[in-house]
């Protein structure tokens, strides 16, 4: 596999020696109800959807990732990460927009750094929000793997002590299928 | 007035008939009784229908797809993948989605470019193609490989090691994988640490290191700083062995490395005996191999193996 697709995808996150899977009975309730008793975030996934694997991973081991499969026949793979403030520097009260705006160009850089050559991010969709009273930042991004189109989608919210984001890759005939489907579970998360 | 109960009765019986007809087009359009099949699927799944009350979806699609066989192939292409996808993901039917995949891999294969199955396929003709290539090296001279920095002072190139079994592998600090065979790794140099067998780590410039504290030292550009950080990387996984950076990729044309960590053993005459091989294969299988190489150029044996 090329470095490229496994840095994208986090493919290699799952199985690295650095990376330790939660048990999803830790974590996945009734009524599709997930809750992280170790950093009290939960979010509801909607109907239909799998919980298909999730690890802690990365910086101190308190990188968070959930796999998720949608609906069938759909082919983009929904992730949820999260990871506590403490590993990064929390913008200040006011600054969030910025902090989000910047990250955006960040991950584009990195994309790009990665390979997908053509990766933008569509300015037109960045919004500026609130998710149950935390600073959120939806935003897509569009690039073209294969000579096929494809998106990337972006949730990213800051609570106090815990940062979530949601991201989706996939064909871009899917993407506002399951755009409805992520801002509908993102509706749900509450962030400590 | 009997006029105009005529016309409208006239009327009204045209409507209908045009709309029965439509139903009917409609009813007999694969495309569209898929549509609906796909959607009467996801609302059962929504529901938390189980697999077996999922069974007359299953048989709508094999008749769906017996129908659409002569027709437009793309769509019937498009039915059987579909239904490949709802055996293997929803009903969970390895055997029955296995049938699918021959018919797909035979009949269809020209229309699944984009699909999931089709980059598949993809990626399983590359890596055939590459192991092919790989299995091609043996027994052919070792490519050269240019070293443009080295933990072990004095070594810059793969030839100078000529007279030695040089087991490579290949790695980057960002490989997980690579990392997790590490302990195997240090377990065969140190195997071999009084034979003429050298375990040489290999990688290249990657623009960053990763693995170490903050998790990603950006080097891109600075060459001196990447040699730094992965000389406190060597130090912090314990690679007891050499480790050399070479002027071209991790990814290795010439030995067909098509992902890491990737293994290739070279024997004292500078022959590749081995290539493709895992670091995380059984301890003894690469004993075997490294053991028979030194048998045959009357070298000396590992002390464990010749039971010393």
């Amino acid at each position: 596999m090329k470095p490229i697709l496994a840095l994208v995808f986090g493919v290699s996150l799952a199985s690295t020696a650095w990376s330790q899977s939660i048990p999803l009975a830790e974590l996945v309730g009734p009524n599709n109800l997930i809750r992280d008793p170790v950093y009290g975030v939960s979010v509801t996934y909607p109907a239909g959807w799998q919980v298909r694997g999730a690890s802690r991973w990365g910086k101190n081991n308190k990188e968070n990732t959930i796999f998720f499969q949608p609906i069938w026949p759909l082919e983009s793979r929904p992730s949820l990460y999260y990871q506590p403030t403490s590993n990064f520097d929390r913008p200040a009260p006011g600054q969030e927009e910025a902090h989000f705006r910047f990250t955006a160009g960040t991950k584009a850089a990195s994309r790009v750094q990665a390979g997908l050559s053509d990766y933008k991010n569509l300015e037109d969709t960045f919004t500026f929000t609130q998710i149950n009273g935390r600073p959120a930042f939806r935003y897509v991004a569009s690039f073209t793997q294969n000579g096929k189109e494809q998106f990337e989608y972006f949730t990213r919210v800051l609570g106090e002590q815990v940062m979530v984001m949601f991201f989706i890759m996939g064909p871009v005939a899917e993407r506002e299928t399951i755009r409805r489907e992520i801002d509908q579970m993102s509706a749900t998360v509450q962030v400590p | 007035m009997k006029t105009r109960i005529v016309l409208l009765l006239g009327f009204v019986l045209s409507a209908l008939v045009v709309s029965a007809s439509a139903q009917d087009q409609k009813a007999t359009d694969p495309s569209a009784e898929l549509t609906a099949l796909v959607a009467r699927i996801q609302a059962k799944i929504r529901a938390g229908k189980t697999a077996a009350e999922l069974a007359p979806e299953a048989a709508d699609f094999a008749a769906l797809r017996a129908k659409s066989g002569g027709q437009d192939p793309e769509l019937a292409a498009k039915i059987a993948y579909l239904e490949y996808t709802f055996q293997l993901d929803v009903l969970k039917d390895r055997r029955a989605a296995m049938e699918l995949r021959k018919e797909l891999e035979t009949k269809h294969r020209k229309y699944l470019a984009g699909t999931s199955l089709g980059r598949e396929f993809e990626m399983q003709k590359r890596s055939e193609q590459a192991r092919a290539a790989q299995a091609d090296l043996v027994g052919q001279p070792a490519p050269e490989l240019n070293f443009i920095w080295s933990s072990r002072e004095g070594l810059t190139r793969l030839s100078a090691l000529r007279g030695k079994v040089v087991v490579l592998d290949f790695w980057a600090t960002w490989c997980g994988p690579c990392v997790a065979t590490f302990p195997q790794i240090r377990e065969l140099a140190e195997h071999y640490k009084d034979a003429d067998v050298i375990v040489l780590g290999v990688t290249s410039l990657q623009g960053y290191v990763a693995g170490l504290t903050p998790p990603r030292i950006d080097t891109k550009g600075d060459a001196q700083k990447e040699f730094a950080a992965t000389s406190e990387f060597i130090k912090a996984k314990q690679m007891t062995w050499p480790v050399v950076f070479t002027d071209e990729r991790v990814f290795n044309p010439h030995y067909s490395v098509t992902g890491i960590p990737h293994m290739a053993i070279i024997a004292p005459d500078g022959t590749v005996r081995h290539n493709g091989l895992h670091p995380g294969m059984p301890h003894a299988d690469k004993l075997q191999k490294i053991d028979q190489i030194l048998m045959e150029f009357g070298k000396t044996k590992s002390a464990r193996t010749s039971g010393e």
